[in-house]
């Protein structure tokens, strides 16, 4: 078995077989829609309208929230899992050690990532283009985007590393987490959560800085500190599940 | 050592041979407020800044503040800036006139002067200035100078010369008649011309004093004004018509001025001349005297403090058809029509393009199905259609003619006033698709161009910058993305329409002829609750249409006419937009009952605002209103 035979699994599986293609349509059938409407959505007061105005933004969170989403489902082999070799036989039998086994799930967490967002990036790009969005912000937006589905996604692996043979509990456990996350971030620090990050930075607005231990972290710093330990804390323990795979 | 004091002794001389500091500007300002130190409280009046320059020449910015908003209107305080560059010699002065509307005179007037090497600031305490009336302007060369009966404190009357006089007609909103008195109007500019007649047509008096120097009244800049034709003097030897209004004048004979009435009609007339002519300008009023009351004999009368208060009275408010609502509710809806949305949104190719991108997906996704693809194509197909969707379609929606970056969307309301003038109320929004400036400007003979300022928005956002050029005042605004701001003004035109309503035994016949030079559109009228479709009426052109007799003391009330405009429907879901929201909105219904009412679309719309800049497209909506009284119903 040669590195990268994980890589290239999960390409068969969800691109050359087609299972992944469910997420594919999924993510454009709800955007389109979303994106398109966003141009007529009328304020909530008719006094404030903002329809064009936030209409690149509604876009872009729409797109966060399903590429975060789908990238997760994907990470998670939700798509097909029965055309998944286990990672017990990976790693025992055909003796793959933990690292080997996680670059090839980086690179395929990657890949999937990098084509919801190419998916979506026409429907953003047209949008931003209208909002006369500068291009700068637009690519901008496209890369964290896929910072994004990166940063959820990777707990998708974390998912599927911990409880492989438990299907459900990984379905249950990735929706939970992902909701908890939106919300509580939501609660503790709005520009924590990448809705508010973005509608803030799309907005031109000013973003609070975030009180804590006696020090002010500016909006930027916080949300991007967060969304690196959520990364690190999701690779960490996805690692750790790895290991425990092979046993003592 | 030696070598220091030689280098030194070197470049000393150099140094000499340098040219010294430029002298810094000496600017001191001399302000001007209202006419000679006299506004009235609450309308608009003009500051002249005089900059005296001491110094080399410089050129900066004069530049006036006053603050609007605050306090009880429910809107922050906001700053307005009215500023005029000026290129000063050496020791030279130069003046720039604003014409400033302060919010209240509680804040200070802040006038300025900032330039290379020239800052000079000071603040006006306004408040020693007003007076609680419209004054009166008395325009002479000569030294007559005091209108017995007609100054008061609280209604004073300034004598200015001809210069002086305003090239905005909104300086002319706090007062109240200018009198005219061996005047000499040759020197007065075209800016100062056209804002006297503005003012004069959108309500204004002016009274003209006859004088013994007739030669001054022949000239062509004057004689435009008056109603008269002044062709000498002419001796009477008494003025019987005069002594029973005003009391006997002077025994003796008297001069008076020989005139011919050319427009207007005489209200004192002694054996055939006119002795005091009134003519109606717009919704203004010219009163001409022909006797000369700054000489003896007539100088001295008693009755001649009465006759002048009397002319110089201003002119009794004229019942105002309501106002057109125009604010952020109605914009909103505006900017939600298709109709208007379209103007800047490219929905349809947009959703052009969706479908397109999808279907192109599809094809993809069909051909690896039937395995015509291999994964290899595949994925260089996928990213060809992304990189190629994206940029085409980034440059189509960007490209210079696709998305403008602002849409002017002006709305004027013509009233009917009588002898075929309008009163045009033009309502404006400018809407604004980036973050950039805009100039907007004033047209010739528009007045009162007021910016209204938003409540939903920051104090801050509300503030504007008046440039002013020679009477056009032009606005410089800058506005966010998917911004707007909203504009008033006003002005008084010829538009020659008349609506008559014959009634019959049992029917009724409404009659509109057109005599102007512009179409009329969709038009429609509507009598006690019944509704009359009249469609187009070409210029130049009468439609008569019957309409039964109802005699249905129901059918009278505002809520009739409500139901009747209910009725009455456009193919432009715009015009209809502006009918029901802007034109008759549902607080005004009362305001109809009992008149009939006709109305219609012109063609070509008159407009008092214009944003020279290719980068704004604009849309134009001009609606005719003409309220009629309607048999055995009050007016």
């Amino acid at each position: 078995m040669k590195p990268g035979a994980l890589f290239r699994e999960g390409v068969e599986v969800n691109i050359a077989e087609g299972h992944g293609f469910a997420a594919y349509f999924y993510l454009l059938v709800l955007l389109a829609p979303v994106v398109f409407l966003a141009l007529f959505l009328p304020a909530l007061d008719a006094q404030i309208w903002i329809a064009p105005a936030a209409f690149f933004s509604i876009s872009t969170v729409a797109a966060m929230i399903l590429i975060s989403y789908f990238g997760l489902r994907l990470a998670n082999q939700e798509f097909a899992p029965w055309r998944f070799v286990p990672l017990r036989r990976r790693l025992s039998e055909e003796k793959l050690s933990p690292a080997e086994v996680a670059k090839g799930h980086a690179a395929l967490l990657c890949l999937e990532t990098a084509v919801l967002v190419l998916l979506a990036a026409p429907l953003l790009v047209w949008a931003g283009a209208i909002a006369r969005i500068p291009s700068r912000v637009m690519l901008t937006v496209l890369m964290l985007l896929f910072f994004y589905g990166l940063a959820y996604g990777v707990w998708g692996l974390t998912a599927l590393a911990a409880w492989e043979r438990k299907l459900e509990v990984r379905q249950v456990f990735i929706r939970a987490f992902f909701i908890s996350v939106m919300i509580l971030t939501t609660v503790f620090y709005v520009p924590m959560n990448p809705v508010g990050y973005l509608l803030g930075y799309l907005g031109d607005k000013e973003m609070a800085p975030l009180l804590l231990w006696g020090r002010r972290w500016s909006a930027g710093t916080a949300h991007f500190t967060f969304h690196f330990l959520l990364f690190g804390a999701g690779a960490w323990i996805y690692y750790r599940a790895l290991k425990r795979e092979i046993g003592p | 050592m030696s070598a220091r004091i030689i280098k030194a002794a070197l470049i000393a001389p150099l140094l000499l041979l340098l040219p010294p500091a430029a002298p810094a500007a000496e600017i001191t300002l001399n302000v001007t407020v209202g006419y000679h130190g006299v506004f009235q409280l609450g309308r608009p009046f003009p500051i002249k800044i005089e900059v005296t320059n001491t110094g080399p020449p410089v050129e900066g910015t004069v530049e006036a503040t006053v603050w609007k908003g605050g306090g009880p209107k429910g809107i922050g305080a906001f700053p307005v800036h009215h500023r005029r560059t000026l290129l000063i010699g050496a020791a030279a002065r130069k003046s720039a006139i604003f014409t400033v509307d302060p919010g209240s005179v509680s804040r200070p007037l802040v006038v300025g002067f900032h330039g290379p090497g020239a800052a000079v600031a000071q603040e006006i305490d306004l408040r020693r200035h007003f007076v609680p009336s419209p004054i009166v302007l008395l325009l002479t060369e000569s030294d007559f100078s005091v209108l017995p009966g007609l100054s008061t404190p609280a209604n004073p009357l300034v004598a200015i010369a001809p210069e002086e006089l305003p090239s905005d007609p909104r300086a002319y909103s706090g007062v109240a008649a200018v009198v005219l008195y061996e005047p000499s109007l040759r020197e007065i500019s075209g800016a100062q011309n056209a804002a006297l007649e503005t003012w004069l047509v959108c309500g204004g008096k002016i009274v003209a004093l006859g004088s013994l120097r007739y030669a001054l009244y022949q000239e062509a800049a004057l004689g435009r004004f008056l109603p008269v034709k002044v062709s000498g003097l002419k001796q009477f030897a008494a003025l019987p018509e005069l002594a029973k209004r005003y009391g006997v004048p002077p025994a003796g004979a008297v001069e008076v001025q020989d005139a011919t009435i050319t427009d207007g009609r005489a209200v004192v007339a002694e054996h055939g001349s006119p002795i005091v002519v009134e003519a109606e300008r717009g919704k203004g009023k010219i009163v001409y005297l022909a006797v000369d009351i700054g000489r003896p004999p007539f100088s001295k009368w008693d009755g001649a403090a009465r006759l002048l208060k009397e002319l110089a009275a201003a002119p009794a408010e004229s019942l105002s058809a309501p106002a057109a609502a125009w604010d952020d509710t109605v914009f909103s809806q505006l900017l939600l029509n298709r109709a208007v949305s379209s103007m800047y949104l490219p929905v349809g190719a947009f959703a052009g393009c969706i479908v397109g991108y999808l279907l192109v997906l599809a094809a993809l996704t069909w051909c690896w199905d039937r395995r015509r693809l291999a994964p290899r194509t595949l994925g260089i197909g996928f990213l060809t259609v992304v990189f190629l969707s994206s940029s085409l379609g980034y440059f189509y929606f960007s490209r210079a003619d696709g998305i403008p970056d602002g849409v002017l969307v002006t709305s004027t309301l013509l009233d009917a006033l009588p002898n075929g003038q309008v009163e045009a109320s033009s309502n404006a929004a400018l809407f604004s698709t980036i973050r950039r400036d805009y100039d907007v400007s004033v047209e010739k003979g528009w007045t009162d161009f007021d910016p209204l300022p938003r409540r939903s928005v920051a104090a801050g956002e509300n503030s504007f910058t008046m440039e002013e050029e020679g009477g056009r005042p032009r606005l410089r605004i800058a506005l966010k993305a998917w911004d707007y701001r909203l504009f008033r003004l006003r002005s008084v035109a010829r538009l020659p329409v008349r609506v008559e309503l014959a009634t019959e035994a049992d029917r009724r016949v409404v009659k509109v002829s057109n005599d102007s030079a512009q179409d009329l559109a969709d038009c429609w009228a509507v009598v006690s609750g019944q509704i009359l479709a009249l469609g187009d009426i070409p210029a130049g052109r009468t439609r008569s249409r019957e309409l039964p007799y109802v005699n249905d003391a129901a059918a009278v009330g505002g809520r009739a006419y409500r139901s009747g405009l209910r009725d009455v429907h456009f193919k432009d879901p715009v015009r209809e937009l502006l009918l029901r929201y802007s034109y008759f909105p549902q607080e005004q219904t009362s305001a109809w009952g009992g008149a009939g009412l006709f109305f219609g679309w012109l063609q070509a719309a008159p407009r008092g605002v214009t944003v020279a800049d290719g980068r704004v497209r604009e849309r134009e909506y001009a609606f005719f209103r003409a309220a009629f009284p309607v048999d055995g119903e009050d007016e």
